[in-house]
């Protein structure tokens, strides 16, 4: 089928960015392959096959900005190939099909050669290696790698080391026109763009893809006690995870009160866990709650001195249980519900806004209505997020420490 | 009142300055809906050492800092919760030469902005909440030292300085944190947060006559102590730097190193010396870039990897350029970096291809409320016209290339290793 495209067109906005997903099912050494695919498509080109070849092109079109990435969405992994640039008008100029063309040529024509690709798994490798070198990055990493268990939540879309080096060209040749054949895709274009050109130029440069069926991307983590996990490092600060499973993800009818739950929790100013961990009792800099929307996980983190760990766990464990029992303060509620509701009025303000809302919306499998959405946020109660955060267990508490320190 | 307007940019600047000396900055977008605002004060980290109606003041190194995160917690309010209940989402930052305190939000405009005058504009705190907010900020200066980036820039930065406050974390150090006192608080805050020394500057859907208004009513309402005259009193630093070299550990998985290279321009005007920033970064990208068809071969040859990366910094008392990577064999990189800069290309086709970069990039980012409205202050803290800054690239020559290579000065060099 020709590749389906979607299209928010608005006047206001000065740039034109367009962005092309790719979705395969998230499988080990896959995802390594699909990391490296990314690092070989953002680098050279068959038709450009030098990097100041790919410069001095996107240099022509006015410093435009080209991405290839990797993200995770529950049960599948995305290949984003993003280009933005400003719109033709603001410098007298004519390009925008021209970017069609050229985000077609990165997609079709990767420059895949043993030098290319050995220069690919030096970089996959250093910027994983660089990523770990993070403390708090490595505890996340740890724990969702442990608490995800035999789960695609334990994969990595950004790729796995251990296995970089098994990965041949002839692999990731056959794995590039695997993925161009079978993936499901899908365009977005937001700007100042007319939606029959829109189509017209993808019929041109783009060829056929599978359509997207979202209908297995959300799943719900199996619920699973595991034993608490404390790592040491020679590190100063301690980091803590404390993992959940909650039965909630995007497509459940709870969502909304799940969300406003979670803002409530860790996420506002006023949020709970930033007033009663850090503002009331000055135990950290830095303490969240998020939830990890295609996968029915929450969690709560936090970096500290290694002495409070204990403190720390006990306070935020009180703050979820809060939020279970309904120990909520309506003027809190209010507020929680009026920043959701703000930052969906925000949307339509920026291209990259809009281009987030819009590919969420889409593999949610929910139409792009923002009233909607802001309907439903108003209308939860202190009730309904009770039941949204009555399946909440407990998955996984992880720590990591300083090697000299002892736990209390 | 002065009115900027750019048609190439199709934005239309108005600043006013009021009574009291604060100098308002409004630049209305109708065909939007947000609201971006930013009240800020070229007091920044560095600020340390002032002259204040003829008498010599200094403070303890972290104080912008501190005072910013306690303007955010009056003793009745806690600010952050207010712009919370209105639906607006606020924060500050302290840079080494600016605090700025902002918020945004859609539709209304006149509850936020009024909560953004107000809670800065007074400060009510106690040394209870003095003492609390020591913790936190400790925590957060752990955070910080234990990302490996970071540390290795201020660590530069400290074998560069002797004595500047460029040398000290805009966080300060445990020490300092620890003596800042509610006293220091409070005199910092009358000293640089008086109207006439601050800006405020505002990105909004809404017509400019409105919002002039609306701040006006505000500041009709209050009154301010006399302003002071204040100067940032120049220190006197050696052209040398501090340490040549300095190793560190972390237990990284692969070693980082930067190299920095102090420069002494003579100041002329913050236009000048952010031109000259502007100029160097296009000399080193000319060669340190993909910009050169060389580069793969730096890279192919293991001398540099995809981490490597360069910055140039100019201010009126400071100036360096600093040079990052990533290497096992700390030598061979540097003398790449040295041979590579004792031959810098410059070349009038990569010069265009710069500048037209440049020109999408600058219009891409007046789209972003929040950053438009803080280029504005900025503008006018340097005293520099908002859309001359904004085309100031478009300026620069081949001669003017030419002459920043002669300006360059790589004999006062520091390292930094960290493994």
């Amino acid at each position: 089928m020709k590749l389906s495209v979607t299209t928010y067109s608005d006047k206001k906005f000065k740039n034109v960015v367009m962005s092309l997903h790719l979705f395969i099912p998230f499988k080990k050494l896959d995802n390594t392959k699909l990391a490296l695919l990314a690092q070989l498509c953002d680098d050279r080109n068959e038709k450009y096959p030098t990097k100041s070849d790919m410069l001095k092109k996107l240099d022509n079109m006015y410093g435009a900005n080209l991405s290839v990435r990797t993200l995770g969405f529950g049960q599948y992994q995305s290949l984003e190939f993003r280009l933005s640039s400003i719109h033709e008008q603001y410098v007298q100029d004519n390009f925008i099909e021209e970017e069609f063309a050229f985000l077609s040529d990165i997609v079709y024509q990767p420059l895949l050669s043993e030098e290319t690709l050995r220069e690919a798994k030096q970089n996959l490798k250093d910027k994983l290696l660089r990523q770990v070198e993070k403390p708090n990055s490595y505890a996340m990493n740890q724990a969702l790698s442990i608490g995800g268990q035999s789960s695609s939540l334990a994969i990595s879309a950004n790729g796995s080391l251990e296995e970089i080096d098994e990965i041949t060209l002839e692999d990731i040749n056959d794995f590039h026109k695997e993925v161009i054949q079978h993936a499901m895709a899908h365009l977005f274009v937001v700007g100042d763009v007319k939606q029959d050109e829109v189509e017209i130029w993808t019929s041109r440069y783009f060829r056929e893809h599978r359509p997207l069926d979202v209908s297995e991307f959300a799943y719900f983590l199996e619920s699973n006690s595991l034993e608490d996990v404390i790592e040491t490092k020679p590190i100063q600060q301690a980091s803590l995870v404390m993992m959940y499973t909650s039965n909630r993800n995007v497509k459940h009818p709870l969502y909304y009160a799940y969300r406003v739950g979670v803002a409530i929790l860790g996420q506002l100013p006023t949020s709970y866990l930033f007033q009663e961990v850090r503002e009331k009792n000055s135990l950290c800099y830095s303490v969240h709650a998020s939830s990890i929307n295609f996968d029915g996980v929450l969690y709560m983190n936090t970096q500290l001195a290694a002495k409070n760990l204990g403190k720390a766990q006990d306070l935020m464990a009180l703050q979820l249980n809060r939020i279970i029992t309904g120990d909520i303060d309506s003027s809190l509620l209010d507020g929680a519900k009026l920043m959701l509701k703000n930052t969906l009025l925000s949307v339509g303000e920026s291209e990259y806004s809009t281009l987030s809302y819009g590919v969420q919306s889409k593999l949610i499998g929910r139409v792009f209505d923002i009233d909607k959405a802001i309907d439903a946020y108003e209308t939860v109660t202190i009730s309904d997020i009770v039941e949204a955060f009555k399946d909440v267990t407990p998955l996984l508490m992880y720590q990591l420490k300083g090697e000299d320190h002892d736990y209390q | 009142m002065i009115i900027n307007k750019s048609n190439r940019f199709n934005e239309t600047q108005v600043i006013e300055v009021l009574d009291n000396g604060l100098t308002v900055s409004i630049i209305s977008k109708p065909e939007f809906r947000s609201n971006a605002a930013v009240l800020g004060t070229p007091f920044g980290a560095k600020n340390l050492f002032q002259v204040i109606d003829g008498t010599k003041t200094s403070y303890n190194a972290g104080v912008a800092h501190f005072l910013e995160h306690k303007l955010f917690e009056q003793e009745e309010t806690d600010i952050l919760s207010v712009f919370t209940n209105l639906g607006a989402s606020a924060n500050a930052f302290t840079s080494y030469d600016e605090t700025m305190y902002y918020f945004s939000n859609v539709d209304d405009i006149e509850k936020p902005l009024n909560i953004l005058l107000d809670f800065v504009q007074q400060l009510s705190i106690s040394e209870e909440s003095v003492e609390k907010e020591k913790g936190i900020i400790l925590e957060e200066l752990g955070m910080y030292d234990q990302m490996p980036m970071f540390k290795l820039t201020m660590e530069l930065i400290k074998s560069m300085y002797h004595k500047h406050p460029v040398n000290q974390d805009i966080l300060g150090s445990k020490e300092s944190i620890n003596a800042i006192s509610k006293e220091e608080l409070d005199s910092v805050y009358r000293v640089n947060y008086h109207p006439s020394q601050m800006v405020l500057s505002i990105v909004t859907h809404v017509d400019v006559d409105t919002v002039l208004n609306l701040i006006r009513d505000n500041q009709a309402k209050k009154s301010f102590g006399p302003n002071l005259v204040v100067k940032n009193d120049i220190v006197d630093e050696p052209k040398e730097v501090k340490t040549p070299f300095k190793e560190l550990s972390m237990n990284l998985n692969i070693p980082k190193v930067a190299l920095g290279y102090k420069q002494s321009v003579p100041f002329v005007s913050m236009r000048e010396s952010i031109k000259l920033s502007v100029m160097t970064r296009f000399l080193l990208e000319m060669t340190f870039s993909n910009l050169n068809p060389q580069y793969q071969t730096f890279l192919d040859d293991g001398l540099i990897n995809d981490f490597f990366h360069f910055q140039s910094n100019y201010g009126p008392d400071y100036g360096f350029v600093e040079f990052v990577g990533e290497t096992s064999d700390v030598n061979k990189w540097l003398e790449f970096v040295r041979n590579q800069l004792a031959d810098l290309a410059i070349d009038e086709s990569l010069l265009q291809q710069l500048k037209r970069r440049n020109l999408g990039e600058t219009l891409s980012e007046l789209s972003d409320f929040d950053g438009f409205a803080m280029a504005s202050a900025r503008s006018i803290f340097y005293d520099i016209e908002l859309f001359d800054l904004l085309t100031l690239v478009e300026t620069i020559t081949l001669e003017d290339l030419q002459n920043t290579k002669k300006l360059l000065d790589t004999t006062h060099e520091s390292v930094v290793v960290i493994k």
